[in-house]
């Protein structure tokens, strides 16, 4: 039933504005027109090239951050992120590589997310916004970021080694934990992923009113 | 097969191109390419009225039905079962 009313506000021809009854009815609506289709347009394309900087940026603070070329407030990286407080200032230049290699494995995986959605945007910018690709970038999204938890959870108990490594004895520490953001970003996946399930069936209904002369 | 378009013998009776006939339609050549190969999944009464006052012709002329050979083939098999 919600199918058949999802399938009438699509093939609702009535707010199209034309003369000639027959080329409105004809009228892609699977594409969207004027003032909407300038939008996510433009929007898009913000999004794209947004996103395709942070693909560049985003690893180079990472790498910048251990190196220590960059400071970030003490804490404030270390408390969110790894669940040790450890000033690397105090690390040596051997373990902040190691460290650096290590979070490269959470990185990856958040820039293969980028990767994604700079394509998706791109798709969007060029107004296609049911197609095949639309719904694989969706569904490759969603289970990116589940693999991001994943991921977190492997370097989390590595860099708490590594982090804690010069520590005096008694104050080694390997920790793991599953927090809001993991909790957060799981259910964010998941949602991504029902997502595209449901863009599949209005790629299928576009393609349906593709072939409907 | 299914449900067969026969829009080129009629064309070729009037003496009309397809682009001609897509214009007079109202529809895009690529449109009446896919009804002409049978890629379309479904036709506007609209259109159908269209091309056939364009045409001179009733839908029958340009729409056949043919038995699609999978069916034929399960039905006699049933028919075999309840003999």
């Amino acid at each position: 039933m919600f199918k058949d009313q999802f399938k009438d506000q699509l093939f609702d021809s009535s707010n199209v504005v034309d003369a000639d009854p027959v080329s409105a009815e004809n009228t892609p609506l699977s594409k969207p027109c004027g003032m909407t289709q300038n939008k996510i347009s433009q929007i898009s394309r913000f999004f794209a090239c947004t996103f395709k900087l942070l693909m560049f940026i985003y690893p180079i603070f990472i790498i910048a951050y251990w190196l220590n070329i960059i400071s970030v407030p003490r804490g404030y990286f270390a408390v969110s992120r790894y669940l040790v407080d450890v000033d690397i200032n105090t690390l040596s230049i051997n373990l902040r590589l190691i460290a650096c290699f290590i979070d490269m494995i959470e990185t990856s995986v958040v820039l293969m997310s980028f990767n994604y959605l700079t394509k998706l945007f791109n798709l969007y910018s060029e107004n296609i916004i049911f197609s095949y690709q639309n719904v694989h970038y969706i569904r490759k999204l969603g289970y990116t970021l589940l693999w991001q938890v994943v991921a977190s959870l492997l370097a989390q108990p590595l860099l708490s080694v590594v982090l804690t490594f010069n520590a005096p004895p008694g104050q080694h520490m390997i920790s793991l934990g599953i927090g809001n953001q993991e909790i957060s970003t799981l259910l964010i996946g998941g949602i991504v992923i029902l997502i595209s399930w449901i863009m599949e069936e209005g790629r299928k209904l576009e393609e349906e009113k593709s072939l409907t002369v | 097969m299914g449900i067969i378009v026969n829009i080129d013998v009629m064309l070729a009776k009037r003496k009309m191109r397809s682009n001609e006939l897509a214009k007079l339609v109202g529809i895009t050549e690529q449109n009446l390419s896919i009804l002409k190969t049978g890629k379309a999944r479904a036709i506007r009464f609209s259109t159908l009225e269209a091309i056939c006052k364009h045409l001179k012709c009733t839908p029958g002329d340009i729409l056949a039905f043919e038995e699609q050979v999978g069916e034929s083939t399960m039905f006699n098999s049933e028919e075999m079962a309840s003999v």
